[in-house]
Order: C-alpha cells, then sequence, then structure tokens
C-alpha cells in the first residue's frame, strides 16, 4: 500500500507541475480529490480493507498524501491568479455588503456633542439645570424684573405654582454662579421653551449657555472665544462680527454674526445679501446680576453668550424648517448617520 | 419699524448711499432688517431693542447718525410764542396719582377746523405705513414717528367741566375706547377722566366719546408721563398694545412731554389753523432728578480689554448728548433726559464701545485654569445609553416636553396626573410627558403612513412628574420597535420584530453601561402586553420595563400593528452603572465546550434550566449559551428542544475529558429529576 501511496505523489507532482491555469488546476484537484473517483479518494476508501495490523502505518501514509495533495492545490490555485472556482456558485460583488446597521443619533445630538468637546477641549466644565424654573431663576435673578418690557422677547410658558419652562439656559448661569467660586468656565447645553411656532420657531428648543468669570475678563476674551468657537464649528476661515443689543444681563450687549458660510460674505438670499449670519448673543456680565449672586462685581467681570442649537444644525445641515427636526421621521433622521 | 429716508434728512444731512447707512447703524446697535426703495424716497426697517425707545423715532435715530458721522443734528422748530390765552383759563389739570404720573402737560388749540390733511402731512405718514385719520389727528401722530412722543387730543367740548383727572380707575367703571370695544375697568388701572368719568386708558387708547370729529371746534392736548409698569401692566390686562403703550412701557422721556406738546400744537394750528393757549399746563408732582454717573476710564479699558483714549471716550459721549465733567476722576457724566436705559457706568462703557464700534476691539482667549470635571455623571449616563441604544439599531427621536393631558393617563389611570401648562400653545399640548413614550408611538405611527417597513426610534428626554413642593424631571430612555427585525439584508430570511428585540437591546444597554446584574422578571404592566412585559432591575432597583406594548394603546395612536418598546428611567441606571471596569485575568488554560440537546416540557423557563446546569455541574461553568430552540417533527407535541453549550473553564487547571464527561452527566441526571427534561436522541 505505502508504495503506491508514493507513486501517486509523484504523479500528483507531476501532474500538478503542468497545470498552468485555473481551470487545469481544478483538473488536477478532481482527478486526485473527486468525490467518486479521485486517486486519492480511493486510496482513503482502499484503507478500510486494509488489514488490521498494518491499518495504523497505512492511514497515516495515506493521510498525509492527502494533506500534501490538499496543500499543494490550495498553492497552486492561489498562485494562478484566478478566483473562478468552478464548483462554487459564481459570486456577484454588486450586492450590497452586509453590516450589523447601527441607529442615527438625531442631527440636534450630534451639533450639541460638537458643541460640548468644543467647550471641553477649552477646558470647561459642563453644567446642567432643570427645564421648570422659578421666577428668582429664569428673570429675576438675570435683572429681568416683573413687568419688565424684556419679559416680551421670551414668551413664556407657565406652570401651576407661578413656575415657569425655562425660556433660556441662562438660569444655569445663576445656578453655576451660587455653587461654585470664580474662575468660572462653564457651558450648558439643553432644552428652552418659547410659546411661539413657525417655520423658524419652534415651541420647543436648545440653547448653548456659556459662562466666565474670573478676575480680569473682558470684552476682547469674549471676541476671542467666540471667534474660535464658530471657526471650530463652521470653518477656519469664518469672520465673527459683534453688535451692540440689548440683554438685561449682560452690559455691554451684543448680538454676534459669522460671516455668511454659503456665499463668503458676498451676499446672497441666505444671508438677505448682508453677507452675514446671526448666530447668537453675548455681552459683559452685569454687574446687577454679580450682586444677585453676592459676588464682588468690581473685583471679578465675566462674559456670557448664548445660540440655538437649532440654529446651527440648520445652518449646517442645509434644513429650511425647524419643524423637521421635531417630526421624527426616518426618512429625515436616516440622513445623519453617525 | 419703518424709517423714512427722507423724513430723517429733514434732520441730519445724509450723504451716503442707504446700505452703507444700514451698516453703520446696525454696527451701532441698531440692526437694519431691510430697504426698500422707492422713486423718491428709500424706506429703512430697523429692529430697535427694547432699551432704546428714543431710537423709535425719525428725530432720535437721525441724533444716532449724526453721532457716527460727528455731524450736528437739526431738531424741529418747537417754541410757542407768548401772547396766547392762558390755557389754565379753559381748562385744567389734576394729578392725583402722582407716583403713576410724574408729569401731565396741556396746552388747547381753540377754532380749529377738522378736515383731511395737506399732502405733505398724509404722505410722511403714509411712507412708514401709517393711516391719516384727520389733520389734527394726523399732526399728533407725525410728533409721535418724529419726536418718539405719544400725545393724546381730546375734543375739550366733550370732556366734563373741561377738567382733566389723571387717577386710578373705580371699580367697575366702563369705557368705550377708539377701537369701539366696550371695557370695564378695574382699579389698578391709571385712567384720564374728565369731572365725571374716564375717558382715555391713560398711555394706551383714548376714548370713543371725547374723540376729535368733524365738529371738533377746541383741542385739549395731552403730552405726559406715564409709569411704565402701570401702562405695561393695564395694557396687557386689556389686551391691548398701541404705539403709545410700547413706548410708555420703555420709558418715555419726562422733558420731551412738553418739547412734544409744543411741537404738536403748533403743526395742528398749521394744518388746521387756530390759536394756541399759552402758557401750557405742567403739573409736574414728581421732577426726576438730573442722574450723575461715576465714570472711569480705566475701567472702561479694563472692562473692554482695549486701549482706548480718554479723549475718545469723552467725545463719543457728548456727541450722543451726555454732560460729560472730566475735571477729575472719576467723570461724572449726566445721561440726556431721554435716555432712561441709561442707570450705571457700565452702560456708559457700552456707548463708548457703541460709538467706536465693537470691530475696534481686539480678540483674546482668557488663559484660565482648567476645570477637569468635563461631563457631569448625568450627562455621561445620557451619553452611554445613547451609545448603546444607536448599537442596538435604534434610530435618535425628539419630541416636545408637552403631551395630550389624555397621554399620561393612557400609561397610568391612577397616577397623580401630568403637570400642567396654564397657557397652552394649543389644547393637544397642555401638559408635560410623564413618559416618552406616547410620543414615539406618535412617531411610529408617522412613519408607518410613509410606508417604512423596519421602524426602530428611541428617545432621551426629560419626563415631568407632579410632586410637592415642586415637579420633579427625570431623565429617561424609551424605544419603540416595529415592523421589519434587524438587520435587514438580502441574505437574511425577512422576520418581524419581536419581544426579544426589545429585551436584547435592554439588555446590550445594561452591558454597555456595565449595569450588573440586569434582571428580567415576568410582570403585570398596565400598558403592555400580558404576558410579554418584563420589569427590568438591578440589585432591587426598578430601572423600568420592556416587552409588547399594549394593543390598545398603540391602537389609541392609530397603530395596528404589533409594538415592541420599554421605558428606562437613566437617573436611575445611572445609580446602578458600574463605576470603573476592573480588568479580569485571561484564562490561563483551555475552555472545554459540550453542546446538550435538552428537551423540555411545556412550561420550562430557559433561567430554570440555565441554573440547574450551573448548579449541578460542580465544575466552573463560563458560559451557558443557547444557539437553537426548535419545536416540530422529533420533539414531542408542546416541548421544545434547546440547544445549549456549556463552556467550562477552570481558573487553575486543564479540565480532562473525563471529568467534563462527568459534569454532563450530573446535569443532564439533574434536568431530568427536576426539571423533566432529557437529552435529544438520548431517549433510549
Amino acid at each position: 500500500m505505502e508504495s503506491r501511496v508514493e507513486e501517486i505523489r509523484r504523479q500528483f507532482d507531476h501532474d500538478l507541475a503542468r497545470a498552468a491555469d485555473a481551470a487545469s488546476v481544478e483538473e488536477v484537484r478532481t482527478r486526485y480529490l473527486g468525490r467518486r473517483a479521485g486517486l486519492v479518494t480511493a486510496l482513503l476508501r482502499d484503507l478500510r480493507e486494509a488489514p488490521p495490523a498494518r491499518r495504523a502505518a497505512a492511514g497515516k501514509a495515506v493521510n498525509d498524501l492527502k494533506a500534501h495533495v490538499e496543500s499543494s492545490l490550495d498553492a497552486a490555485r492561489a498562485s494562478t491568479h484566478s478566483t473562478s472556482r468552478p464548483a462554487r456558485e459564481p459570486i456577484d460583488l454588486t450586492l450590497p455588503g452586509r453590516a450589523q446597521r447601527p441607529g442615527t443619533i438625531h442631527p440636534i445630538t450630534q451639533v450639541r456633542s460638537l458643541i460640548e468637546e468644543i467647550f471641553l477641549d477649552m477646558g470647561y466644565v459642563l453644567e446642567s439645570g432643570p427645564e421648570i424654573e422659578t421666577d428668582f431663576y429664569n428673570f429675576e435673578a438675570l435683572n429681568i424684573p416683573t413687568h419688565h418690557p424684556a419679559r416680551d422677547m421670551q414668551d413664556t410658558f407657565y406652570l401651576e405654582g407661578g413656575l415657569v419652562l425655562r425660556t433660556h439656559t441662562s438660569p444655569v448661569q445663576i445656578r453655576a454662579m451660587q455653587k461654585r467660586r470664580p474662575p468660572i468656565k462653564m457651558v450648558a447645553l439643553g432644552r428652552v421653551f418659547r410659546r411661539d411656532a413657525d417655520i423658524t420657531h419652534s415651541p420647543v428648543f436648545h440653547q448653548v449657555e456659556g459662562l466666565v468669570v474670573a478676575e480680569g475678563i473682558t470684552f476682547a476674551h469674549l471676541k476671542g472665544t467666540l471667534e474660535h468657537f464658530c471657526r471650530r464649528v463652521f470653518a477656519p476661515d469664518v469672520t465673527l462680527r459683534l453688535r451692540p443689543s440689548y440683554f438685561p444681563f449682560v452690559e455691554p450687549g451684543a448680538e454676534y454674526d459669522i460671516s455668511c458660510i454659503f456665499c463668503g460674505g458676498g451676499g446672497c438670499s441666505r444671508c438677505k445679501g448682508s453677507g452675514f449670519i446671526e448666530l447668537g448673543g453675548a455681552g459683559m456680565v452685569h454687574p446687577a446680576v454679580f450682586e444677585k449672586v453676592g459676588y464682588d462685581a468690581e473685583r471679578y467681570t465675566g462674559f456670557a453668550f448664548g445660540l440655538g442649537i437649532e440654529r446651527i444644525a440648520m445652518l449646517k445641515h442645509g434644513i429650511d424648517d425647524i419643524r423637521l427636526l421635531y417630526e421624527n421621521d426616518l426618512r429625515f433622521l436616516s440622513q445623519f448617520p453617525g | 419699524m419703518r424709517f423714512s429716508q427722507g423724513w430723517l434728512a429733514e434732520y441730519v444731512t445724509i450723504a451716503e448711499e442707504p446700505a452703507r447707512v444700514g451698516e453703520r447703524l446696525t454696527a451701532a446697535g441698531l440692526p437694519l432688517d431691510g430697504i426698500e426703495r422707492l422713486s423718491d424716497d428709500c424706506l429703512y426697517d430697523f429692529d430697535i431693542v427694547t432699551n432704546r425707545p428714543d431710537c423709535m423715532c425719525h428725530l432720535g435715530l437721525s441724533r444716532e447718525y449724526a453721532a457716527l458721522t460727528d455731524q450736528p443734528l437739526r431738531p424741529p422748530p418747537g417754541t410757542i410764542p407768548p401772547g396766547g390765552r392762558p390755557t389754565q383759563e379753559i381748562a385744567s389739570v389734576v394729578i392725583e396719582t402722582p407716583d403713576l404720573c410724574a408729569r401731565y402737560t396741556a396746552r388747547c388749540v381753540l377754532d380749529v377746523r377738522v378736515g383731511p390733511s395737506p399732502d405733505w402731512l398724509r404722505r410722511r405718514l403714509e411712507s412708514i405705513g401709517q393711516r391719516s385719520i384727520n389733520n389734527v389727528v394726523d399732526a399728533t401722530n407725525f410728533v409721535l414717528w418724529e419726536l418718539g412722543h405719544p400725545l393724546h387730543p381730546f375734543d375739550l367740548d366733550l370732556l366734563e367741566g373741561r377738567r382733566i383727572v389723571v387717577r386710578r380707575a373705580r371699580s367697575g367703571e366702563r369705557l368705550r375706547t377708539l377701537d369701539g370695544v366696550d371695557r370695564t375697568l378695574a382699579p389698578e388701572m391709571m385712567v384720564i377722566a374728565d369731572a365725571a368719568k374716564p375717558v382715555a386708558l391713560a398711555g394706551i387708547m383714548g376714548g370713543e366719546t371725547s374723540q376729535i370729529t368733524g365738529r371738533t371746534k377746541r383741542v385739549l392736548l395731552e403730552s405726559a408721563w406715564f409709569d411704565p409698569v402701570s401702562v405695561r401692566r393695564t395694557a396687557r390686562a386689556v389686551g391691548l398694545r398701541t404705539d403709545a403703550s410700547h413706548r410708555f412701557e420703555r420709558g418715555a422721556d419726562p422733558d420731551g412731554a412738553p418739547a412734544a406738546l409744543d411741537r404738536a400744537a403748533q403743526l395742528i394750528a398749521q394744518v388746521a389753523g387756530g390759536s394756541i393757549t399759552s402758557p401750557a399746563l405742567d403739573v409736574y408732582p414728581r421732577p426726576f432728578p438730573r442722574r450723575l454717573i461715576p465714570f472711569r476710564p480705566g475701567r472702561a479699558r479694563d472692562l473692554l480689554g482695549f486701549g482706548i483714549e480718554d479723549f475718545v471716550m469723552r467725545q463719543a459721549l457728548a456727541r450722543l448728548g451726555f454732560d460729560v465733567e472730566t475735571g477729575q476722576e472719576p467723570w461724572s457724566v449726566t445721561a440726556p433726559s431721554f435716555r432712561a436705559d441709561i442707570e450705571r457706568e457700565v452702560d456708559l462703557i457700552e456707548e463708548v464701545a457703541r460709538q467706536r464700534g465693537y470691530d475696534a476691539i481686539p480678540a483674546a482667549l482668557p488663559v484660565l485654569p482648567n476645570l477637569d470635571e468635563g461631563r457631569a455623571a448625568r450627562e455621561r449616563t445620557q451619553q452611554a445609553a445613547r451609545r448603546a441604544a444607536q448599537a442596538a439599531g435604534l434610530s435618535e427621536a425628539m419630541n416636545y416636553s408637552m403631551s395630550e393631558r389624555d397621554d399620561g393617563l393612557r400609561l397610568d389611570p391612577d397616577g397623580p396626573g401630568p403637570v400642567n401648562i396654564t397657557n397652552p400653545l394649543q389644547e393637544g399640548a397642555a401638559s408635560l410627558r410623564t413618559s416618552l413614550l406616547p410620543g414615539l408611538l406618535r412617531n411610529l405611527a408617522h412613519n408607518l403612513n410613509h410606508g417604512l417597513e423596519a421602524i426602530h426610534l428611541f428617545e432621551i428626554g426629560t419626563t415631568f412628574h407632579r410632586a410637592a413642593p415642586l415637579p420633579v424631571e427625570r431623565q429617561r430612555l424609551a424605544f419603540v420597535m416595529s415592523g421589519r427585525g434587524l438587520p435587514t439584508h438580502w441574505s437574511l430570511p425577512p422576520r418581524e420584530v419581536d419581544v426579544y428585540d426589545a429585551r436584547g437591546a435592554v439588555e446590550l444597554l445594561g452591558d454597555q453601561m456595565g449595569v450588573s446584574p440586569l434582571e428580567f422578571s415576568s410582570d403585570r404592566i398596565p400598558f403592555l402586553e400580558e404576558g410579554c412585559a418584563l420589569r427590568v432591575t438591578s440589585a432591587g432597583r426598578l430601572l423600568g420595563v420592556v416587552g409588547t406594548i399594549g394593543a390598545s394603546l398603540v391602537g389609541a395612536y392609530g397603530v395596528d400593528r404589533p409594538v415592541q418598546g420599554g421605558e428606562l428611567d437613566l437617573d436611575a441606571l445611572s445609580q446602578a452603572c458600574g463605576t470603573v471596569r476592573r480588568y479580569r485575568p485571561l484564562p490561563r488554560y483551555p475552555s472545554v465546550r459540550r453542546d446538550l440537546a435538552i428537551v423540555a416540557p411545556p412550561g420550562t423557563a430557559f433561567a430554570a434550566i440555565d441554573r440547574v446546569i450551573r448548579s449541578a455541574g460542580r465544575l466552573p461553568i463560563a458560559d451557558v449559551r443557547v444557539f437553537d430552540l426548535y419545536r416540530g417533527p422529533g420533539v414531542p407535541a408542546g416541548c421544545c428542544s434547546l440547544a445549549v453549550q456549556i463552556v467550562f473553564q477552570h481558573p487553575e487547571r486543564t479540565l480532562t475529558a473525563q471529568e467534563v464527561h462527568e459534569s454532563v452527566t450530573a446535569i443532564t441526571t439533574v434536568l431530568s429529576r427536576e426539571l423533566r427534561a432529557t437529552l435529544r436522541g438520548a431517549e433510549g
């Protein structure tokens, strides 16, 4: 039996050396390993008839041969540079692949995470506050007394017991100043509520609030911080513009714009020809606010800023109707994988 | 607010393009909203901020522009020559509420002829969108848009006793205002009355009975200062917002009252004829003090972070009409009477910065120690939960926090009810959500209606719960799944989502967040299908529920197919989360796997089989994995065949085939004894 094994091995080596392409390698395979008539297959079958005393030795020889044939065929197949395997069905690689697809994260959350990251990188701490607020935190402490016309700027939802749904994230400023001592560097991101609904206003939306308080904080620091932030959110060549404006809890107060990200500042329909896009409000913390939380307004100065997260998401993704963000249509959500 | 270029040009020279004018004023805090070019004029639309009522008129805006371009301002003529009949011979004014009305000035114009306005006056008003009414009323409106001070003309002969009384309304008094509405007044409302009755809501709107008509011969003109809070309260109470109330609420100019009075009287005489009474009545029970504000130029530089020179600051303030005494530090600055917004030093610093332009201020980053706290625990939990939900194939939704009152009742009929909004935007959104599921079920219905086949949504957000003394906010995660199960691929047979998808999502969440052990127990949960409802706990703490959402609940949201889902309390989950994961040394010895096909009688839970295997095996078992569940031919009716792989793993040595064999034998013995479960194919 062993001599037969040796003979087939030589024969095989000879045959395989002549096989130049994938088809002939396959022919060799069939000749030796074919299920019905393969030479090696037959040897394996014969093994059953071998006398028991010799079976072990013969078995080893045949199995060694089989291993040799298989590995040589594999190597030959690989070297013929062909993937054609006539034994299998053809593979259509234009069919989509298989993967466990994760769900998508809401674009508001994505923008929110981006903003958090930018401020965490700058060493800010993330603060949060309740969505149901008292009049004190939402208005009074922010220098907006009862019957102040500035309350008109923020149509408020009232709850039983004189509570309100916070109209901005600014109450978190007050809570943070009560909890901490300067230096303070914080941002708070969260839901806010205004009694207003149309294509650009949603009764529920999200804001970012930033606050920095320490000795020697200046308006120039506010500018530098906003500039850095806007460039990281949009593009490194974006320019920042601050304009005087009025918010009762800051003085000097400002609104800030960036050069239009659609036209680069030349004027287009998106920026109404102005070359600028309005982003949010900012300013130096009003001394009256420091007085409300018991800070020495002579010793400490600070800046605060706010902006709408929906607005950033809409600008970044070209979304023209804010209501799409709250409809939760999967045809919309699935456009924002990540 | 609309401004006409032609009108502005009466008070200041405008030599620039309108666009440049807009830019200048925008940079000074008076943002331009738009420009409309007409053949003979140009209309500006400026957004005037709440605290600048002085700019809500043409002279005011011209004043800002003159200061910015360093030009003189040309205010309109205003002085009335002496020599008329003294006003006090004809009418009288009494202020009963000096706390609410600091100043009241009045003049009469006698022998007027009420009629249409001359063209120039009509055109001026119409250019900014105001309707012309008659010459007398138009003259007062013109002055409102010119000087910014609201005035009111009365028909003197319709004022009982030719007397003006500024007082609080008496309970139940009535007044028909110029808009034709009968209003019942309350004592907190300030009115202008004659000797007998109210004739105007002070600072808001006049009354119909004393209005100027074609028959009016003698006009009594009012120009006063009313308390902002009082005007605002009353305007809100009666639901009126007028050009007058808008200005009084924001603070009128007490010195502007007599100036506006004189200007309007002259205009009336000019356009309607008649003679002006003189001197005017000027009742001023509560004169405004001069406001002296100390100003430190150094403080301005420190706050702005900008080396602006003293003379630039002095000049900026002077151009805006501030009186600046620079003799010693701090400077002594007096704000003009029309600038009610200027109260303290920082307000002056803003004026200086505004005049110079914020563009001039450099940009710098503050150098401060970093606060190394990063995200708070609550945020980290939310982030981890979001990541896990996403990994489970769920897409994030965001819904409003407001909900229907019924939403809460459907989920928790016996609960304390939701927190209610007292002034909802719409009735269907009058309370705050107590669960995130109703919103997601609405989203599900929306997506089904649009033909989507695989709907897997989650939301993380706040729910609100009635409690004393204050409502409680909880952070929750909820999810719903319906339609095709995930993953979907051409190579896989399509299947419907079932309750195991929901349970799997929660298991994944628990694993990823390091909550261990996460326990599931069958329970009756009102809004979940009976038999498909699980309570999720960890170390005895309830974390939430998961299962098949009840058909009647989903039906209430217009969904007619099975929905799987759950809701977890992230605040509770956060407390159950493991802290930092500790590394476990990798096994140094090989594990041994054995597959068993266990035929279990009806009603046998996998949990029971798992328990038996782990306890009866007598060897350390690393895992018990189900890899198939089969019912059908070959398995007795009602029974199922569970294919289970047991992974034996000893920490200190290699297990021998013999001891594993003995362990499996022991397991099968106990399975058979305690659960009457047998090995498939091993019956014989």
